[in-house]
């Protein structure tokens, strides 16, 4: 019962991918000093190449301020869903739900007209006089990071929601029969039991933000290029295989290392389980 | 518990059909030979034109036309320079019938051995077609000269940019935009900016192309945009967020025409950039008659009128003189330069990797 | 909240607009793109091409989750959270991975950019999809029914149909659900498996926004967000697929 599903992705998920690992180890004909034979050759090129090493720095950095505006938007979003009726619960997350199901390319073309030229922010700012003509917002990192937050936030909801649930209504209150306010409560004791879900939020968040290509592809120009689109490029316009699959690996390790380091130091520093 | 079974029965029924709609898309779909990117029996080409306005003008104009006459489907595709290097690669052994790119691709295309000559003897309005246009040896067949230029937003700047080297100039500081390496016009700029930096005419500064990277970089301190894309550079330019930006004329000129706030630099010091668009066949294509007519209805003297009154563009009929309406908005034909593509396109990599690691 | 409906709100605002350029607040009204859509280079065959292999890359995902869920979440298991974990790790990958490394694969088995090599690909990346939400609807099943049917001689696809599947209604249609969308947004993956007349409508659309700048993608985006919507909020009507998902 088990069985095929295993057989399945082993056939088209494991092994290509063990394919793609055996060919990074490659030279490309292309290479200034081609060899035979297995090397580390291609990832030293990453480590070396400004191009790429400016892109896994950007996408490092681009990752994480999404990340964490993200957090800082949805987290009261959370917190009005637990207090409001069904009625507007349910039309929330419907909401979310339906943000989720729109097409990515939807999505970030709904921004592309946002900030486009003769879009709403650049009217309103030329309306108050602040600028003479449009500026250049779309095809920014700005533009970006805007888009992954918008994309990320069903994905940092849900789980602060699933975790808000489940800490029972009695905690909150009997701080504050305590003595303690509202701010302390929620600093103290509902933040803190709420850890697996931030947890879970932010790691997924960050982890599609580090993997975004479609986005920064719509939103961005050569100078935002993200780690995704540089190893894209590699395979459909120079067809260099090995160089590409060694740049894509080096962001997937990165970032495996990355969450994995995150999830320790959440264990170790708030002593809870994630 | 009879109502709970009527329940259940309703929701496999709709499970069932959806897995029966799956399952008969599936069949159909085998059936369908939607895999195979072979053209299927002689009566269908597959073509592959440079993206927008060119493409639109040949399917406006020709492709009607042409199935009339010859009773084949046309399958069109657009695209640019470099992926269509790509696909020629990649699709050696199944190819399209014809691709539209220019000499910056040609070239290489030739030398990899990828590309076929035409027979002319089959194409009689090859031989009404200006010199410059058969700059391949038969290999090109040469259609339109998409010459590059300085355009500006009348709104914005009062007057017309008369050099390249305007774009370093400091009053033009955060107004300024250039094409991306990955298209030809972005390799064109790193020979003119070698010309500025060297002062030698582009038939000698375009060798350095280093020193032209090297001065291109200078941009960034003057605010440079770069733009990806077509409709980022025509909205930049068309609402005046960036009023000065190098682009190609055959886009440009049919909005100047609508009243667009666009303004062109007919004449720069150091030269227009020329690039001559020509249709090329595959090595394996596999329709040959049919595109020997495709190009020869290209090459006809109507067409060429249609290339030069709706794009405004130099058209390659000999017979065809610019209308005034052109030759307002190309400027004069000696000052339009051209390049030695087949050393660009060697050293395409390499340049594009310097480029990379400035803009990148 | 506005945040999160605001651009969809003005994309839908800017499809109406009469105006060639994309500008906000509108100038005049025109349906003039929705006519335009056709003009969307392949989009009806695209459009076809996604919606099948969606449907059957999800019908097929389902399927394979159902059986693995099954013995996931009943049977005893030694390597368990290992096996898990790897079923479920596509999702957590950069899907630019999950292309390059399946289309290396497929030249390499000369069956690349057929349609059942995109179909497969589509697979790797949404079974995990299902397999969480049937899971869920597992875990909250009631197995002692599954005994008193069995006690009551019922055979095991008897009562693998009549009480396993009823319970698990709601994590399959969800499952199902999640996972064609998925499949029929998806870019990343289908951009390196297609090629020539194998084409998706995510990429038909990319490709038109970036050669043209009129709202065509504007009315095609309304289209797909009001179908879209109707069908999420009809399966919650019906089976509550976003209150499964929280937990309520």
């Amino acid at each position: 019962m088990l069985g095929p599903l295993i057989a399945f992705m082993f056939i088209f998920y494991a092994v290509p991918f063990g394919n793609m690992a055996y060919e990074s180890l490659h030279s490309w004909p292309g290479d200034d000093k081609p060899h035979v034979g297995l090397s580390v050759f291609q990832y030293e090129k990453t480590t070396q190449k400004s191009r790429t090493v400016k892109s896994l720095k950007r996408t490092f950095r681009i990752s994480i301020i999404s990340t964490i505006l993200t957090f800082i938007i949805c987290f009261p979003i959370t917190l009005l869903l637990l207090r409001s009726s069904p009625r507007i619960k349910v039309g929330i997350l419907l909401v979310t739900f339906i943000s989720l199901a729109s097409s990515l390319i939807i999505r970030n073309y709904g921004w592309l007209v946002v900030l486009a030229d003769a879009g709403p922010i650049n009217n309103i700012l030329i309306w108050l006089k602040i600028f003479e003509f449009p500026k250049r917002m779309a095809y920014s990192e700005g533009a970006i990071i805007t888009a992954l937050v918008h994309y990320c936030m069903p994905f940092m909801i849900l789980p602060i929601y699933g975790s808000l649930l489940r800490i029972p209504a009695s905690n909150a209150e009997a701080s504050l029969s305590l003595g303690a306010n509202a701010w302390t409560t929620l600093r103290r004791v509902i933040l803190p039991l709420s850890m697996p879900g931030i947890f879970g939020g932010t790691m997924l968040s960050f982890a599609i933000c580090m993997s975004s290509y479609v986005t920064p592809l719509m939103l961005g120009s050569p100078s935002t290029a993200m780690v995704s689109q540089v190893a894209a490029e590699q395979i459909e316009v120079q067809l260099n295989f090995p160089w590409g699959s060694a740049i894509i690996i080096t962001l997937t390790l990165g970032s495996f290392l990355i969450v994995f380091i995150y999830a320790a130091l959440v264990g170790k520093v708030m002593r809870v389980d994630v | 518990m009879s109502k709970k079974n009527k329940k259940n029965n309703l929701k496999l029924t709709r499970r069932g059909f959806v897995k029966g709609a799956a399952g008969a898309a599936a069949v159909t779909m085998i059936s369908m030979p939607w895999v195979t990117t072979k053209a299927k029996a002689a009566g269908e080409i597959n073509v592959v034109l440079n993206q927008g306005h060119l493409a639109n003008l040949w399917i406006k104009h020709l492709h009607e036309e042409f199935t009339k006459k010859t009773g084949a489907k046309i399958n069109v595709q657009q695209s640019v320079t470099s992926k269509m290097l790509v696909m020629l690669k990649t699709q050696y052994d199944n190819p399209p019938d014809l691709m539209m790119f220019s000499e910056a691709g040609v070239h290489k295309a030739v030398k990899d051995g990828q590309l076929r000559q035409h027979n002319v003897k089959n194409i009689p309005n090859f031989a009404s077609i200006r010199d410059t246009y058969n700059f391949a040896n038969n290999y090109s067949a040469g259609v339109v000269d998409a010459v590059h230029t300085l355009f500006y937003n009348t709104k914005r700047i009062k007057s017309a940019p008369t050099a390249w080297a305007d774009l370093w100039d400091n009053k033009n500081k955060g107004m300024i935009a250039i094409p991306p390496v990955t298209w030809n016009s972005g390799v064109r700029m790193v020979t003119s900016a070698a010309q500025v930096a060297t002062g030698k005419s582009l038939k000698d500064a375009q060798y350095e192309w280093e020193a032209g990277i090297a001065h291109l970089a200078k941009l960034k301190e003057n605010g440079v945009a770069v733009y990806t894309g077509g409709p980022q550079a025509i909205q930049m330019l068309q609402s005046g967020q960036v009023p000065i930006v190098p682009f190609y004329g055959l886009f440009i000129n049919p909005l100047i025409d609508k009243g667009a706030p666009i303004g062109v630099s007919t004449h720069l010091k150091e030269g227009k950039h020329g690039e001559i668009v020509g249709l090329n066949m595959p090595v394996k294509a596999p329709n040959v008659e049919l595109v020997e007519v495709y190009v020869n209805m290209s090459l006809s003297k109507e067409f060429q009128m249609k290339v030069d009154s709706i794009l405004h563009a130099s058209a390659a009929h000999k017979g065809v003189d610019a209308t005034p309406r052109t030759k307002e908005l190309l400027g004069p034909a000696d000052n339009t330069t051209y390049a030695d593509w087949d050393f660009l396109s060697t050293n395409r990599a390499k340049i594009t990797e310097k480029w990379n690691d400035v803009f990148g | 909240m506005v945040f999160l409906v605001f651009p969809v709100i003005l994309t839908v605002v800017v499809s109406f607009n009469g105006s060639q350029f994309i500008e906000f607040p509108p100038t005049s009204f025109s349906l003039d793109w929705y006519a335009n859509i056709s003009s969307i280079h392949r989009i009806g065959s695209a459009t076809l091409i996604s919606l099948g292999i969606g449907l059957m890359a999800a019908g097929l995902a389902t399927v394979f989750a159902i059986g693995a869920a099954l013995v996931l979440v009943r049977y005893p298991l030694p390597a368990k959270p290992v096996l898990t974990a790897f079923l479920l790790s596509p999702v957590t990958l950069p899907t630019v991975a999950i292309g390059i490394a399946l289309i290396q694969f497929f030249i390499m088995l000369d069956v690349a950019f057929t349609w059942y090599s995109l179909v497969f690909g589509h697979i790797v990346l949404i079974v995990a999809y299902p397999i969480r939400t049937i899971i869920a609807s597992l875990t909250l099943s009631d197995t002692s029914l599954d005994e008193a049917a069995a006690s009551l001689g019922a055979g095991r696809l008897t009562v693998f149909r009549t009480i396993t599947l009823p319970q698990l209604r709601p994590g399959l249609i969800s499952g199902f659900l999640f996972a064609f969308l998925i499949s029929f947004d998806n870019y990343p993956i289908s951009i390196f498996l297609v090629r020539g007349e194998l084409t998706t409508m995510p990429i038909e659309v990319f490709n038109y926004i970036s050669q043209n700048l009129d709202p065509t993608p504007a009315a095609f985006s309304t289209l797909y967000i009001v179908i879209v919507s109707i069908v999420i909020m009809l399966a919650e009507r019906r089976y509550g697929i976003i209150s499964l998902a929280v937990g309520k």
